[in-house]
């Protein structure tokens, strides 16, 4: 899914700078952003669901409050694949966060010390020469797994859209069950989970050459 | 000097207070359907489809809630299968010939 990844990885970044340029309350900010990719998203779903929902959902009553109009977010076409990208971001941000932060940890101080010499002296010019390049492979990493979690979303479509309306939310994982245990195609089953099974080759490699060629320093 | 992109906590009282903020903005959000689940978990099934909107309900219902989730399924059964597959799954990379080896950089 387009929105996810970038969202994800912005997002992600964006926390785990925050997190880490202080170190009060880190633990609990952690721990509060990790929450939902622990959480079985199956069951966070439902939770979502709820939260959604046109008439008594949350969400819809505080846009009501605001005077904004809201929307039938998962029986709408227009809004379906957002609300779900949404969803999945608010899954994956954590990992990404996490990861983040490892990279973060990994960066030498050396490195801040001669851009001090060098004269990075604003926290912008720190974070564009140093800490940026040096996040690279956090970063390429991030976007591998991200982009795999969310071809392989499933729990949210068969929980909240079973692919409706119409096919405008179809994921690929989702199909591929339909398709083989429920219509019983098992030949097109098969194929879909071939095409799957091709994607994450075709990025594990992309991860295997450009990782070990292009973002590394040392 | 500040330097908000290094490890040790040194931020201006301003910047200090605006990085709580977003995060905590930040972490209200992420938390928001954690929330509403234990709120729902509380209620009535009358409460649950109504318009407006209360954090606490009004007739508090989690005991009923609470019983029934624990009891009208075989949840010790359920539990002891999760422990069954978490005992296994950890074993399954150590059993495979280099699974569990790290990648050389």
């Amino acid at each position: 899914m387009l929105i996810v990844v970038p969202g994800t990885i912005l997002l992600g970044l964006f926390i785990a700078l925050l997190i880490e340029s202080a170190k009060s309350l880190r633990g609990l900010y952690r721990a509060i952003h990790f929450l939902p990719f622990m959480a079985t998203m199956t069951a966070m779903a439902m939770a979502w669901e709820a939260l959604l929902h046109p008439t008594v959902g949350l969400v819809n009553q505080v846009l009501a409050t605001f005077g904004l109009l809201g929307a039938n977010w998962l029986r709408d076409e227009a809004t379906v694949m957002p609300t779900l990208a949404v969803i999945g971001i608010w899954q994956n941000l954590g990992y990404a966060m996490v990861l983040f932060l490892a990279g973060l940890k990994a960066i030498p101080q050396d490195l801040y010390d001669a851009a001090d010499i060098d004269g990075a002296d604003m926290w912008l010019d720190r974070l564009r020469t140093v800490t940026l390049p040096a996040l690279g492979p956090a970063t390429m990493f991030v976007f591998i797994v991200v982009s795999l979690r969310a071809f392989e979303t499933f729990d949210t479509v068969q929980v909240l859209t079973q692919g409706g309306p119409g096919h405008s939310s179809e994921m690929l994982l989702f199909t591929l069950y339909r398709e083989g245990f429920q219509y019983l195609r098992t030949g097109y089953g098969a194929a879909v989970a071939v095409v799957f099974l091709v994607i994450v080759v075709v990025l594990t490699l992309i991860q295997a050459r450009v990782i070990d060629q292009r973002v590394h320093y040392q | 000097m500040n330097c908000p992109l290094r490890a040790p906590g040194t931020l201006l009282p301003a910047t200090a207070i605006t990085r709580h903020a977003v995060l905590l903005t930040t972490a209200a959000l992420v938390l928001v359907p954690f929330a509403w689940m234990v709120s729902l978990s509380l209620k009535p099934p009358g409460e649950i489809f109504r318009a407006s909107f209360s954090f606490w309900p009004e007739r508090f219902n989690g005991v009923e809630n609470y019983t029934a989730a624990l009891t009208k399924a075989p949840l010790l059964q359920y539990m002891l299968n999760g422990v069954l597959v978490c005992g296994i799954s950890p074993a399954g990379p150590g059993l495979c010939p280099g699974g569990l080896r790290s990648r050389e950089a």
